[in-house]
Order: C-alpha cells, then sequence, then structure tokens
C-alpha cells in the first residue's frame, strides 16, 4: 500500500501558500473592514454638500455664484482672505450658519442686505454636524488670523505647491488613492498620519523624496508605496531649506490643534 | 408669600449689586496720558521781530503764549495767552499785530501788540503751521498743514480770498519781492511748491531730489534764488549704513527761480558728524548770509551765500546727485560754519540787524539764546521762565528729537516720525525682516498698545521696537534713555482731531459702510486693530512674510500715504484703486456717496 506521505518540498509549498493567502486577505480586509480614518473636515465637507452650501459658496467653497444685489456682485467664497472681513471668529461662523448672520452685523442694521441671503441652518443640523462643518469651514479658510508666524509661511508654500489639491483642504485628508495601503490619500492628522510618519525627521523624507527611508526599505509597504496609482513627488527641487522647515512647522501646529 | 418677597429683595441687591461694579468698573479705554499737565515747558518754536528790530516775539507752542523779549535788556518783559499748540508767527508790516498760527486750536490770532492781547481770530485751513504776511501787508499767507492747502486770506478782514491745493503738510511759505510768486515748504512731500497767488495756482512743483521733511524757506530780494532747509532721506537704498549721510543726511536747497526744475542741494554734514534735522532758515538783510539752525545737533550753521552761489552756479545738470551726496563740501569749499546754538532744540530764529544779533528758540531749553550774526559767538541766553526739570517724558521727547544718541549725529527719530512721533511718508528698507522690501514709515503713536510693532511685525511690542531702535542709531540700548523713551512714546501726544469740528453725520453714514463693508472685523473699536496678521493679498514675492500686522485706524486722516508700502495716495484710493480682490473689506460696489462716508468716519478716527 502506498501511503502518501508529505514531502518537505509540499509542506514548505502549503505553508508559504497559507502565508500569502493569510497576507492577501489581511490586505484585502484592512481595505474593505477598516474604514478610512475620517477627519472632522472631511466630515464636515459631506455636510455642507449634504445642506447645499456648495450650490451658493461655489465647489468646496472656493467662490460663490453670482447676487445681482450684493455690492461684490457675487455670494462670497470661504477663501481666507474672505473670511476675514466676515466673521471675527469660529463663534461668529456658527452665527451663519445656524442664523444666517453673526450678532454684530445684525445689531449694526447691515447697510447692505444681499439679494440672496444666507438661509439660517438652525434646526437642520446636529452639533456634531455644525462642529463638522465648522472644521471644514476653517480648513477651506485656513483659520482667523491667530495662526503663527511660520505655519502661516507653511500654509502659504503649501497651497502654492498644490499640497492642498490631492491632501483636501488645509491637509484635511484627501480622495481615493486605488492601489495605495489604505486605498485614500492621507490626512496631516490623526492615527493613520501617526502610522506614516513618526517625527519631523521622516516627515521632511516624505515631503522631500516623496516617501519615508523607515516604509521604503520595508518590503511590504515599498509594495504599496509603488504600486499606488497617485504616487507623492519628491519635492525636493522646488523648496528651499527654510520653506522645508515651514512646512513642517505648518504640519506640527495643524495636528497640535 | 415670604418667599417671594425674600427672592425679590435678593434680586433687587443682586441688581444694585451689578450696577454699582459697572459704574466702579469703566470700560472705557484709558487714555494715555500724553504731556503732562505740569509742569508746563513752554518749548519755543518760533521767534520773530518787532518792526525796530529791538523787541522778538517768542511763540511758545507747549505753553500756549507769547513771550515778549527785550533784546538788549536780554529779558522777557511780557507774555501773552494764544490758542492751543501756537508754532509760527509773523508780524504785520506797521509793526502792530502779531499773527500767530495756533494748529491745535486750528485759527490764526491776532495779536495787537500795543493791547497785549488778542484782538481777532482767524480760521484758515486745518492745523495752520507756517504763517506770513505779504510784502504790501494786505494779506496773510497761511499753510494748512493737515488741509495739504496754502490758505490766502485778507489780513484786514479775515475773509479767505483763496486756498491754493500745495503737496503734503505744507510747513512754510515765502513770498518773492514782487509778490508774483509764493515758495511753500512741503514737510511730506518731496518737492517744493511754487503758487501764483493771483490766479491760486500752483504753477510748479519744484523738485528736491531726495529732500524730506522740508521746513523754512527764504527768497532773495531779486526773487531770483530761494533757499529751504530740509534733511535727504535715502529712502533708495536699504538702510545699512549711517556713515557718509547714507540714511540720512542734512542740508538745504537752493533753487534758481528763473530756471524751471533747477536745484542744488548743499549738505551742512561733516564727514564724522552729521547735521542733524535742519530747521530755521533765514537770510540777513545784505543777504551775505544764511543762517540754518540743526535741531538735532543743536547747532546753527552760517552759510557764506556768496561762496555757496558760485558752487551752485557752477554746478552742471550731472553733478546735482554727487553734490547731493557730498557730505565734505562745508568743509572742502568752505562754504559754512557750524556753532553751538546756545540751547537744546534749536528751531525757529530771527534776526536783529538794529543789534547784530541771531535770535534762536530753543525748543527744549526754554530759552532764546543770542548769537553775534557776524562770528556765531554766544552772546547770551533768555531764559523764557524759571527753570524747570525736565520730567522723564520731556526727557523722552528731547531724546526722540536728539541726534547725540545717533552714531555721528547723522539722524534723529525724528528724521523719519517728525518732531511729534508720527510719519515722512516715505518707505524705509530696513534690514531687520530682509532687503528689497520697503514699506512706509509708521506713527509710533499707536506702538504702545497694539502690539506687535511694525509692519511686518518683527518686534514684539513697543519695549522692544525702542530697544531696536537704539541699536540702529548704533548704540546698545542705554537703560535710562530707554525708560525715557518709553515714558514718552508709550504716552503719545496726539493732535485734536480736526474733522471732529464737522461732517457729524456723513460720519455715521460712514460708520454703517464701515461694519457693514466688514471694516470692524480686523479694525474694530477702540484701537481699531485686532492685533493680528492678516494676509490681503498686499505682499510682493520681496517680502519677508505673507502677512502684515493689522495697523490700528486712529489718527488714520494724518499717517498717509496708506497701505504698507504707502501705495495709497488717499485714504478714497485704498478702496477704489487698491482693493481689486475685494479681500480688504468688501468694498466693491460701493457708491460714490458710502466712499465719501466711509472716509469721513475714518477720518475722525
Amino acid at each position: 500500500m502506498n501511503r502518501v506521505i508529505p514531502s518537505r518540498r509540499a509542506f514548505w509549498v502549503l505553508t508559504a501558500l497559507f502565508i500569502l493567502v493569510c497576507v492577501t486577505g489581511a490586505a484585502w480586509a484592512n481595505r474593505f473592514l477598516r474604514q478610512p480614518a475620517l477627519t472632522p473636515a472631511i466630515r464636515g465637507e459631506a455636510v455642507a454638500r449634504k445642506l447645499g452650501c456648495f450650490a451658493c459658496h461655489g465647489a468646496e467653497g472656493q467662490g460663490g455664484i453670482a447676487d445681482p444685489g450684493a455690492r461684490g456682485g457675487k455670494v462670497p467664497g470661504w477663501g481666507g482672505p474672505t473670511v476675514s472681513s466676515y466673521a471675527k471668529n469660529e463663534q461668529e461662523i456658527r452665527e451663519w450658519i445656524l442664523d444666517g448672520a453673526p450678532r454684530r452685523l445684525k445689531e449694526a442694521g447691515a447697510a447692505h442686505p444681499p439679494f440672496i441671503p444666507m438661509p439660517a441652518y438652525r434646526g437642520r443640523l446636529d452639533d456634531r454636524e455644525l462642529s463638522d462643518l465648522v472644521a471644514y469651514f476653517t480648513a477651506v479658510s485656513g483659520g482667523f488670523g491667530d495662526v503663527p508666524e511660520a505655519a502661516y509661511e507653511g500654509r502659504a508654500i503649501a497651497a502654492r505647491l498644490g499640497c492642498f489639491g490631492c491632501h483636501g483642504p488645509s491637509g484635511a485628508g484627501g480622495g481615493p488613492n486605488p492601489g495605495s495601503f489604505k486605498g485614500h490619500i492621507p490626512a496631516w492628522d490623526g492615527e493613520e498620519f501617526l502610522e506614516l510618519v513618526r517625527d519631523d525627521a521622516e516627515l521632511r523624507e516624505w515631503i522631500l523624496d516623496g516617501h519615508a527611508k523607515r516604509l521604503w526599505d520595508n518590503p511590504a509597504a515599498r509594495h504599496f508605496l509603488e504600486g499606488q496609482v497617485v504616487q507623492m513627488p519628491a519635492y525636493r527641487p522646488h523648496l528651499k531649506e527654510d520653506e522645508v522647515g515651514k512646512l513642517v512647522a505648518y504640519i506640527r501646529w495643524l495636528r497640535k490643534k | 408669600m415670604m418667599r417671594k418677597r425674600m427672592a425679590g429683595i435678593l434680586l433687587a441687591a443682586v441688581l444694585a449689586a451689578n450696577l454699582l461694579r459697572s459704574d466702579a468698573v469703566s470700560t472705557a479705554p484709558v487714555a494715555p496720558a500724553g504731556r503732562s499737565a505740569a509742569p508746563v515747558y513752554r518749548s519755543p518754536n518760533h521767534v520773530c521781530l518787532s518792526a525796530d528790530g529791538l523787541k522778538a516775539y517768542v511763540v511758545n507752542s507747549t505753553s500756549n503764549s507769547v513771550s515778549i523779549l527785550d533784546i538788549r535788556d536780554r529779558k522777557v518783559v511780557g507774555e501773552i495767552p494764544v490758542g492751543e499748540r501756537p508754532v509760527h508767527a509773523a508780524v504785520s508790516r506797521e509793526g502792530r499785530f502779531l499773527y500767530v498760527s495756533c494748529t491745535w486750536a486750528g485759527d490764526v490770532e491776532v495779536i495787537d501788540l500795543a493791547e497785549g492781547r488778542v484782538v481777532r481770530k482767524i480760521l484758515a485751513g486745518d492745523e495752520p503751521y507756517g504763517v506770513t504776511v505779504s510784502r504790501d501787508g494786505r494779506r496773510l499767507f497761511v499753510a494748512n498743514a493737515v488741509s495739504d492747502t496754502v490758505s490766502v486770506i485778507e489780513s484786514e478782514s479775515g475773509k479767505t480770498l483763496s486756498e491754493i491745493p500745495v503737496g503734503h503738510f505744507p510747513r512754510d511759505i515765502a513770498e518773492t519781492a514782487d509778490g508774483s510768486r509764493l515758495l511753500v515748504s512741503n514737510g511730506l512731500s518731496r518737492g517744493m511748491s511754487v503758487l501764483d497767488p493771483a490766479t491760486g495756482k500752483e504753477v510748479e512743483r519744484r523738485d528736491l531730489g531726495r529732500a524730506s521733511i522740508t521746513r523754512q524757506v527764504a527768497v532773495t530780494r531779486d526773487g531770483h534764488w530761494a533757499f529751504v532747509a530740509g534733511i535727504l532721506s535715502h529712502d533708495e537704498t536699504p538702510s545699512l549704513q549711517m556713515e557718509r549721510g547714507w540714511i540720512h543726511s542734512n542740508g538745504f536747497s537752493v533753487a534758481d527761480l528763473t530756471r524751471p526744475g533747477h536745484r542744488v542741494t548743499l549738505l551742512l554734514d561733516r564727514l564724522l558728524s552729521g547735521a542733524a534735522n535742519p530747521w530755521g532758515l533765514l537770510l540777513s538783510a545784505d543777504e551775505k548770509h544764511l543762517y540754518v539752525s540743526l535741531s538735532g545737533v543743536h547747532e546753527v550753521a552760517i552759510v557764506d551765500v556768496a561762496e555757496c552761489l558760485k558752487l551752485v552756479a557752477e554746478t552742471t545738470p550731472d553733478q546735482v546727485k554727487p553734490l547731493e551726496q557730498d557730505v565734505e563740501v562745508l568743509e572742502k569749499r568752505n562754504i559754512a560754519k557750524r556753532f553751538d546754538a546756545g540751547g537744546l532744540g534749536p528751531r525757529g530764529m530771527a534776526l536783529s540787524e538794529a543789534t547784530g544779533e541771531l535770535l534762536v528758540a530753543n525748543y527744549f531749553s526754554d530759552s532764546v539764546s543770542v548769537l553775534d550774526a557776524a562770528t556765531g559767538a554766544l552772546r547770551a541766553t533768555i531764559p523764557l521762565g524759571p527753570p524747570q526739570e525736565m520730567s522723564l517724558w520731556r526727557k523722552g521727547e528731547l531724546l526722540f528729537n536728539d541726534a547725540r544718541i545717533t552714531y555721528q549725529t547723522w539722524f534723529t527719530c525724528t528724521s523719519c516720525h517728525q518732531e511729534d512721533a508720527s510719519v515722512d511718508g516715505l518707505n524705509w528698507d530696513l534690514p531687520n525682516d530682509g532687503i528689497g522690501n520697503p514699506k512706509s514709515a509708521k506713527s509710533l503713536h499707536d506702538a504702545y498698545d497694539t502690539a506687535p510693532a511694525m509692519w511686518s511685525g518683527i518686534r514684539a511690542n513697543m519695549d522692544a521696537a525702542i530697544a531696536a531702535g537704539q541699536r540702529f542709531q548704533g548704540f546698545l540700548p542705554d537703560p535710562a534713555n530707554h525708560r525715557a523713551l518709553v515714558e514718552y512714546l508709550g504716552n503719545p501726544e496726539r493732535a485734536p482731531n480736526p474733522f471732529l469740528r464737522r461732517g457729524a453725520e456723513a460720519r455715521q453714514r460712514g460708520e454703517q459702510v464701515f461694519v457693514s463693508a466688514g471694516c470692524d472685523v480686523c479694525h474694530p473699536a477702540p484701537k481699531y486693530t485686532d492685533l493680528k496678521l492678516h494676509d490681503l493679498g498686499f505682499g510682493t514675492p520681496d517680502d519677508y512674510r505673507s502677512r502684515f500686522d493689522t495697523p490700528s485706524l486712529r489718527e488714520v486722516y494724518r499717517s498717509g500715504p496708506w497701505l504698507h508700502d504707502g501705495r495709497a495716495l488717499t485714504l478714497r484710493s485704498i478702496f477704489s484703486d487698491h482693493n481689486p480682490q475685494d479681500l480688504h473689506g468688501h468694498t466693491k460696489g460701493l457708491t460714490e456717496q458710502e466712499l465719501d462716508d466711509l472716509v469721513a468716519f475714518l477720518r475722525g478716527l
């Protein structure tokens, strides 16, 4: 009788197969089971879309539709310099959203009510939606003038180089990236940022070389870095040394916030 | 029932306590003290002579009075009260009246010298500064510093015949002997206005090169040559080195009035010692000597007019600029000699032909010094009152005007900020925030409570800025000087705003526009700044930072030209020409009326 005795070779083949299935399975499971870690700002973008903000304030709040009755001729966008003549602070943004205008302006009796008035959304969104929406607005506008010097300059450099195009407004998190480990372009905050960037040195590597050396040297990580559709560019030729420092300062300030 | 009453009592008590508290803790901002009420310094700013040349009338700018001196007896024989902040005066032709310009009172006050009191007040424009009586005595010419005009006034009736637009901050006026031209020095424009009083028009703006904060002006009897004292401000180069006058040099310009555009500038500096802040300027009756007071170095220069005109005649057009930069010309060509003024802060002067003496008003010494007009030797010092110790504030004011705290005495704080710590209207490329990004000199009146300091916010606060200012002037911050300067700049003295005298309705409407355009978001009352940096797209690639410190709007009516690089020459143009993206307030689409109202509101701040 011939007994089938597993050969040494078969054992190794089976083991290898098993490991392969495990790894691939884990990767798939990761993609399907673990949702991308949403930042409040990204959730806020969905709130804005749901409420219809972009209908008047333009795509991503970048500039609005015509308002023939308004002095400026259009509904204002949410870009940084614009907000500085509409709202003093975050509280006033909440008042704009909830009541259609901040109390300060209502009390002063605006000389020029716009033709297309800002609606009052009180009662149409819950507290979490409101704080997410404000987080998104703050990301688009870049804040209220209390940004420290180096961070502000870093933000200006990020805007100039187009970082926010992929990483979302103020680095709040980007769109899908097929073939990447998480399936989307990472935010500059939250848990996944910590996985990708351990310290300032690694952040500099990401900016200058398009990847962190630690991950590049790891075959599994490298598999995803090389396989992802959108590749992080290496910005070394386009940045001066002090500019890298300002970018790092900006991202550190964002995270501290 | 009982509980209800108790609750009522409790409520009343709480309300009363709140009322008391709101009484005790006033929310009104505490205005800085400014110049303290006592002791009262006289601060003579100008001196002029009686018709016989034996009496002198001294204009005491901070005691609001005119002192009368007997020149031969070397003493004060009387003092006449006048309106607020008198700065200049002129005697009528027959010698009966003294016309005193009172900048803060906003009028020209007429003293009847026989009666020894003010008999009439003539309204001119805003902040009347220089006052000149026409050769025929029938008219008064008044330079209105804030209105940027010269008023031609009938002296007998006090009626304004015309108001002629000139450059910014006109200071002093000279009339040619034939009465066909008026020469006006402009404190904040780099040219001398030449006016035709008959047509009421400015016929020429004589370019004076790098001249800045020009002051007194004189003209020869034949109407050929005009002389004007002033600083030369090298704002065209980064402010890196003060040697050889490369930040400021000091002197006077000579203009041939028969040749349009002609101008030669001669410096009164020496190679190793600047002649900071020329102020008073006058010609002797024989036109042999020109006297220039150097207010920052406490000296008087006596210029040999013949030598000076010889040099001017030799100067070809291509030599004008090198000569303007030649800090050795005084010694090389022996055109002038410098003498101690006999007091601190020499400003206006008068020449008594009767006694052959030059009288110098010394602002900080509260005295008039008497110099031998030929030799420059000090003959006497006439105190205008009993000696008074300088307060810390006064010491600060002196230091602010004193070139002795600057390396080689090239300049003073006032060379860029005027004697009142405001502006010179120029863009300076200070190296503290990189090179290649000149920015307009800021008024220092708001530094004490609107940190950070400077347009780029490069200095954390006023204290740090004063220390840096002392280092900039070439020395380590001296602790005693620092305290005095902090006291002085920490309690700025503000002129009463002339725009508050009229147009209350327009200002009220303008405030509505101010709020609805969102101006108050970054410029909230009472400081009219949110103390933050903002990026409204005004920066250029050469700017060190993208954002600028939000300036206070207090006294914005006198801090022009406006915006960080002075690009807006009028308040209105800030909105009409320099806000293309509608980011500096949403001012797009404002009607002409709304713009006027907005400007009216701003001027009243």
